[in-house]
């Protein structure tokens, strides 16, 4: 479990965290935001790959055991081109401490995991994107470590491979602790446990996919496609959608107008409505 | 460790480029290794010319190795490896250190080779013993040093700058080292030096030199690679730099503060230690100059400025004995006092001292401060009361006269100690210095000259003082060794090739001519041979002097003896060439007479009529001496020549041989 207490971090005059707290605690949590809300600033914090102005970070109340319990995949992610997949992985698994003995059947074991245990010898060079970023992935699983952190694990990957991760997430132990950054809030509805919204550099909100959906109940509604152009100050359009065979637009707004009809919001609508508070404020 | 190296090693081997670069490299040093031996075994080369000849591809070391580390460093950075890398439970500074230990790998097999050619041209060719140590530090200031201040520079490129921004700084950064930025500040002060206000831009450049000095100047074999303190200074604080800046990278985070503080007290140290004055061999790096060059600005600017006091002013005083204590180690620092013949008188006097030397002050017997006032070489002393011994406090170097824990030139005819009257220094006919002895007559000297480097002198050595009665102290050290053989103390240049033995036939052929042109029957005895560095013939033109009872020469060859009969005769330069035309003459009379053709005496009377208006030409000369020896016979014509070349005849040399043969055609011969 990673305590994560009032880390602040500051670039310059630019505030890029402004206080953040939180429990990483087993299970699936998702770290959602804006682009520039300080989702990777905050990772970068949690590894102490750059240090925090202020706050701390701590596994079990020992700062210094974070970094060795973590399994990381960043936003980018890249390997030696020249090296084959296993040579690669060796490397960082010898960087992370793993003994020699055990590194064959690591590595096997995290190839096997992302499914490309047949790419063991192939040069990284020749890997695809979506490739790369499954051998990131086994990279990240080397040594089996009780957290894992994913920024970004789905940018750049095709819907195939987006499914793949999805599902290779949900077959991980349960007693691992994930925590995935994303600003696509899809990737998250099906596994996350607890979401954590931040907007710039504060935590916006905090609790289960349902508690985030039903900050925006009562205020998303599905309007008539044509209808959209009259009153489109008064709410916001989260997507256009089929219903019955007819068009719609998914709307946010704080009361209903005449053809509006109130639906269910998801994790989606309960996001966007944080979003939409914070920008306003 | 060993695992992450042989993986990035692996990823070298991997890329075609790298590898092809690394291999073609190698090859170039074992290649420049093995002809350097090959023109040591084969064609007879001395040591250092051998070992010269691959110093002026230096600069292939850093572009080779800036270039990999830079392409190969960057590779991490450009997949996007370093923030997986940095959130890895062991330090980054691993990661790192198997990146750099790849180049460092190259450059040590690569400079291992290097070395070991080097070392076997010192061992093969027997001076293992006045070299091997010399060959190591010049290995590791000339090679080792710029390659890893490269690889670093290229580490440090690699983190932060991207591929065009990366080579920009790669082409700066050779350009700065490299020969040819020394045509920046070089043109900069010639552009400058008649405009009363000097731009020198020298000091903005040192600190980029990390190589050697321009190497198609030739390797003094006294004074070996040229490895001055400075040298060591400008190495040490690009590494203390750029380590400092690798600090955070490499060490561990606890240590890092600690680190970075010692690593900016290295720097500071190193800078402070590059800017030192101190006195060094002076090399151009620019292609082509001579060291003379710095010597020639200084005083035509002098001459651009009427207020220096150029002229001569005869001595007002006469100095019987000095008694001087000379330290040098970065440059020279001394404490000479002068015995004068009779009290200085109030009033002021002057003296001579190279500009190179700063003056702390002068004192008299009582210990008062002497005012002085100084311009150029000239030191006027400003005496109060009547003085009969003067100290003088300086220190300071002596431009291409070097000073230093690796070498010491100071010759017979540069003022490092103060000399009654003040003598212009520079011949602007010639553009050289001149190189008449200090004194006219002999003085007593006792010095005290304490030096890392070996150093002797043409006095007599008693315990750690060097004493003796002449026209000058002369003092060498360096790559030096001293010798008494068949009765003449022999003071030489083993990396010269020359040795002891070489000595006697010098004597004897100078003895020889002198009595045949001075019909000098007297025996005059010469019991000292010093081999003098090539630098004062650079900066004299005179590449042989006899003083006394010693002779200076910087060749123990027989045909030096020309030169030393004639010595510094006259600096014009008409005189000059005739001088070298009288000694080519010499050197060999029936090759000279063959090459200078059989041309009548009118021919060359006719062709010369305007002659003396002219430069002097070299073949004009050549064929008035030879119809000089066909006109007067061998034995008169040289002697003539020799007495117009002692004597302050107004006439030019062509003057002088036209007269003389027209004296022929109106006199009768006898």
């Amino acid at each position: 479990m990673i305590e994560v207490r009032d880390v602040r971090k500051t670039f310059g005059r630019v505030q890029a965290l402004r206080g953040v707290s939180f429990t990483l605690s087993q299970g699936v949590t998702g770290l959602l935001g804006p682009n520039g809300a300080g989702k990777t600033t905050l990772i970068r914090c949690m590894l102490g790959i750059v240090p925090p102005t202020a706050g701390t970070v701590e596994l079990g109340g020992q700062a210094d055991r974070v970094r060795k319990a973590v399994g990381y995949l960043p936003q980018k992610f890249g390997l030696l081109r020249e090296l084959r997949v296993r040579e690669a992985l060796e490397y960082l698994g010898t960087l992370k401490g793993i003994p020699a003995n055990a590194m064959d059947d690591a590595i096997e074991s995290s190839l096997r995991k992302v499914n490309m245990l047949e790419h063991a010898q192939t040069r990284v060079g020749a890997l695809s994107g979506g490739m790369t970023r499954r051998v990131g992935i086994a990279a990240a699983l080397l040594g089996n470590p009780p957290v894992l952190v994913f920024d970004e694990p789905t940018a750049g990957l095709d819907p195939e491979e987006r499914v793949r991760f999805k599902r290779l997430i949900g077959e991980l132990d349960s007693a691992t602790s994930i925590l995935i950054s994303t600003h696509i809030v899809e990737d998250l509805e099906a596994l996350a446990t607890r979401i954590i919204v931040l907007t710039s550099g504060v935590v916006a909100a905090e609790g289960t996919p349902a508690e985030i959906a039903g900050i925006a109940e009562g205020r998303v509604f599905r309007v008539p496609r044509e209808q959209t152009h009259e009153h489109s100050d008064a709410y916001f359009i989260i997507r256009y959608e089929q219903h019955d065979g007819s068009a719609f637009a998914r709307v946010l707004g704080d009361r209903p107008l005449a053809g509006f009809s109130l639906v269910e919001p998801t994790l989606e609508d309960g996001y966007l409505a944080i979003i939409q508070k914070a920008s306003d404020a | 460790m060993k695992r992450l190296f042989r993986l990035q090693f692996t990823a070298f081997v991997r890329r075609p480029a790298l590898l092809g670069a690394a291999a073609v490299f190698l090859a170039l040093v074992a290649g420049l290794g093995v002809y350097e031996v090959i023109l040591w075994a084969r064609y007879g080369y001395r040591g250092f010319d051998a070992l010269g000849f691959s110093t002026r591809y230096l600069i292939m070391w850093p572009a080779f190795f800036v270039v990999v580390s830079y392409e190969f460093m960057s590779q991490a950075r450009l997949a996007n490896m370093e923030e997986a890398v940095e959130a890895c439970a062991q330090e980054p500074s691993l990661h790192r250190l198997a990146t750099t230990l790849v180049p460092l790998s190259i450059l040590l097999v690569s400079f291992v080779a290097y070395l070991s050619l080097r070392v076997a041209v010192v061992f093969f060719s027997g001076m293992a013993d006045l070299l091997l140590g010399h060959t190591l530090k010049a290995a590791a200031i000339d090679v080792l040093a710029p390659a890893l201040i490269a690889t670093m520079t290229g580490a440090a490129l690699a983190s932060h700058v991207s591929r065009f921004a990366g080579y920009a700084s790669i082409a700066l950064f050779l350009f700065l080292i490299g020969p040819f930025s020394e045509l920046i500040p070089s043109v900069a002060l010639i552009a400058t030096v008649g405009s009363g206000r000097v731009l020198d831009l020298y000091p903005v450049f040192t600190p980029f030199w990390i190589l050697p000095p321009n190497p198609t100047w030739y390797i003094e074999a006294s004074y070996g690679f040229p490895m001055e303190a400075q040298r060591w200074a400008i190495a040490g604080l690009w590494l203390s730099l750029l380590g400092t800046l690798e600090i955070p990278r490499l060490a561990p985070r606890p240590n890092g503060k600690a680190l970075r503080a010692a690593g900016a007290v290295a720097v500071a140290a190193f800078l402070v230690g590059t800017f030192l004055p101190g006195s060094v061999l002076r090399h151009e790096r620019g292609p082509g100059s001579t060291s003379n060059v710095g010597e020639e600005i200084y005083y035509e600017h002098r001459a651009h400025d009427a207020s220096s006091g150029a002229q001569d002013a005869p001595p007002t005083v006469r100095a019987t004995s000095y008694d001087m204590e000379m330290t040098v180690a970065r440059d020279l620092r001394a404490r000479v006092t002068i015995s004068l013949a009779r009290a200085a008188q109030p009033g002021a006097h002057p003296f001579t001292l190279y500009h190179g030397y700063q003056i702390s002050r002068v004192t008299d017997e009582r210990g008062n401060r002497v005012r002085i006032r100084r311009s150029g070489d000239r030191v006027d002393l400003l005496i109060s009361q009547p003085t009969a011994r003067l100290t003088f406090w300086y220190r300071g170097s002596g431009g291409p006269n070097y000073a230093n824990s690796q070498g010491v030139c100071l010759p017979w005819y540069f003022p490092y100690y103060p000399v009654p009257g003040a003598r212009d220094l520079w011949d602007e006919q010639s553009h050289l210095m001149r190189c008449e002895p200090l004194h006219d007559d002999p003085v007593d000297f006792v010095v005290t000259f304490r030096c890392r480097a070996p150093v002797f002198s043409n006095l007599e050595r008693k315990g750690a003082r060097h004493v003796g009665r002449s026209r000058a102290a002369v003092f060498i050290g360096g790559l030096v060794r001293e010798n008494i053989e068949d009765g003449i103390r022999t003071t030489w240049f083993p990396a010269s090739g020359y040795r002891p033995e070489h000595a006697r036939p010098l004597v004897d052929r100078i003895l020889h001519l002198q009595a045949w042109l001075q019909g000098d029957r007297s025996d005059d005895p010469i019991s000292k041979v010093m081999q003098i560095p090539e630098s004062v013939s650079a900066v004299t033109g005179c590449s042989a002097y006899r003083m006394g009872d010693t002779v200076f020469a910087t060749v123990l060859e027989p045909d030096a003896a020309t030169q030393a009969v004639l010595g510094a005769a006259s600096l014009r330069a008409d005189r000059r060439l005739l001088r070298e035309t009288l000694v080519s003459y010499l050197a060999d009379p029936e090759r000279f007479l063959l090459e200078h053709g059989d041309a009548g005496v009118q021919d060359s009377m006719t062709a010369s009529s305007g002659a003396d208006t002219g430069a002097p030409d070299p073949a004009m000369m050549s064929r008035l001496l030879r119809e000089m020896i066909g006109a007067f016979g061998e034995d008169a014509a040289v002697r003539r020549i020799f007495e117009y070349l002692g004597s302050d005849d107004p006439r030019s040399a062509l003057e002088f041989l036209h007269d003389s043969l027209r004296s022929t055609r109106q006199e009768p011969m006898p």
